[in-house]
């Protein structure tokens, strides 16, 4: 029977990285949506003396957010903004820690400051909110400045509001927070700023960046999860058949 | 019963959502001064399956952790406040807003709303109203005699009054604005609310610092872009089915659990 409990071993291994997958899939329209989840499953060898050939499936998995690009959507809207390569936006998550995302659908918030479409205010290069001022039109730079323009003045030269909390992500791993947001690896659990890359941070107004998943890949993914879980079962129904068997031989008469 | 089908689940439901925001700016593509939706998606919350740092024996810890996704949701449903196309009708009373500003409607229970809707009539008393009989805040009445009617672009509006009678002021129409518009609440028959997230409401004369500007004879038409909203309903249909598809793979596997032990 022991065939058994390795295959069932290893279909409880696969069950969370089938959840994974499938949350991917639901997060196919997610406006920044980033993939993190990579899985394989490894052979252990486990036990005693008593049972030296047992080995037993155990997954191994990693969850560093991968800064792969979704497609852009371009929306005209000026304060949308779209993160080039491996740039990453500074916000204020619920307890005041700071932390990255990849949404650039930023609006102003009843008291005049820079938010998130979730709700999280926009921090500057301090890590302070940013306030904008009233009925003025909000450019957002290359570079992440944001400059008030007078509609009754266009000539005049605007005022710079504050920059945007932009960071270089290639020389640090990101992790997941609760929140859904980012913080680097080494200060998970308590958000924060990390220095950035060597590449410029850069973005682009006017569009948004769509999740990056890739639905072909996960549907693939979750039909082999679907043939090996069937091949599974199918071992564990065979080991009963072959046990029935045994059973029965030795029945008496 | 399996994580994934619920986690599926949160998928489809927000899809229908999207669904129905793209039909209805799609409905109200011929509307005056309406403004699109656009449904703003938001992942669920993580559940925390393995802590970072957390001791994997006695030796080593876990280098990261793993946090478990749980699905998607639409959080909300935002107005694209952007200037939509200007619709020359040549009618005196018909206001397009060059500019951010609303409207100020007095509704039947007393309290304003907003719009940016300019299609304006006149009831039996000469009273200026929307074309669903709610006056105008501030109150203009035309006078009978009155021929023609002018609205300048600050809002100052003039009668020139019949048989050589000359012109008169009737008064002068003030524009509303919010600092942050898509904070307003969509009331139905092209009206606004004000809500503690569009912040408090400012009154102007229009053409003062960015509240906009009146053109006469012309009308705001919808800023819904119907090219735009099929591309997105031919991705959320594709995104249903992409979620359907990963409760029928869920689905198989139970049948195929309970059919063969």
């Amino acid at each position: 029977m022991k065939v058994a409990y390795t295959a069932m071993a290893s279909v409880r291994q696969v069950d969370q990285a089938r959840a994974q997958t499938t949350n991917m899939l639901a997060n196919v329209s997610t406006v920044g949506f980033k993939e993190s989840y990579r899985h394989a499953t490894a052979s252990v060898k486990v036990g005693s003396t008593a049972f030296a050939t047992t080995y037993q499936p155990v997954a191994a998995s990693e969850d560093f957010i991968s800064l792969r690009a979704g497609p852009m959507q371009s929306t005209g809207r000026k304060l949308d903004v779209l993160m080039q390569a491996q740039t990453v936006l500074g916000v204020q998550a619920s307890n005041e820690q700071i932390a990255f995302t990849r949404r650039g659908d930023l609006r102003v918030n009843e008291i005049g400051q820079l938010e998130l479409g979730t709700g999280q205010l926009v921090v500057d290069d301090a890590g302070s909110p940013i306030s904008v001022p009233l009925g003025q039109e909000l450019e957002i730079g290359a570079d992440g400045t944001i400059v008030a323009y007078d509609p009754e003045l266009p000539e005049a030269p605007g005022a710079e509001v504050g920059r945007l909390m932009l960071r270089d992500a290639s020389a640090t791993v990101l992790v997941r927070r609760l929140d859904g947001l980012f913080e680097p690896a080494n200060q998970a659990g308590s958000g924060g700023d990390f220095e950035s890359g060597p590449t410029p941070p850069e973005i682009l107004s006017g569009a948004l960046e769509g999740s990056s998943v890739n639905v072909s890949e996960m549907l693939t993914q979750l039909l082999d999860y679907n043939r090996s879980f069937e091949s599974r079962i199918r071992l564990i129904k065979e080991v009963r058949d072959l046990d029935q068997a045994g059973s029965s031989m030795i029945k008496m008469a | 019963m399996d994580a994934s089908l619920w986690v599926a689940k949160t998928g489809l439901t927000a899809q229908q959502m999207r669904m129905t925001v793209i039909a209805n700016n799609l409905a109200n593509v011929n509307t005056v001064g309406f403004k699109k939706d656009r449904a703003v998606f938001e992942d669920l919350l993580y559940q925390n399956v393995r802590q970072p740092g957390a001791s994997a024996d006695a030796q080593t810890i876990a280098p990261t952790g793993l946090m478990l996704g749980t699905g998607t949701r639409i959080i909300a449903t935002e107005k694209i406040h952007r200037q939509g196309n200007m619709i020359s009708t040549e009618n005196a009373l018909d206001l397009a807003i060059a500019g951010r500003g609303f409207f100020q409607i007095q509704q039947a229970d007393g309290t304003f709303a907003y719009t940016r809707d300019g299609s304006f009539k006149l009831n039996d008393q000469g009273q200026v109203i929307t074309a669903s009989g709610q006056l105008m805040v501030p109150a203009i009445t035309v006078p009978v005699n009155s021929a023609s009617l002018t609205v300048g672009r600050d809002g100052t509006v003039d009668a020139e009054l019949e048989a050589g009678a000359g012109k008169v002021t009737l008064g002068q129409i003030q524009l509303a604005r919010f600092i942050n518009e898509a904070g307003l609440q969509s009331i139905g028959r092209n009206l606004y609310r004000e809500t503690t997230a569009s912040g408090p409401v400012e009154v102007g004369v229009p053409g003062i610092s960015g509240i906009g500007e009146l053109t006469q004879g012309s009308l705001e038409a919808s800023n819904v872009n119907v090219v735009e909203e099929m591309v997105n309903m031919i991705e959320t249909q594709r995104a249903y089915e992409v979620n359907s598809k990963a409760i029928s793979a869920a689905d198989g596997m139970l049948r195929f659990l309970n059919n063969n032990l």
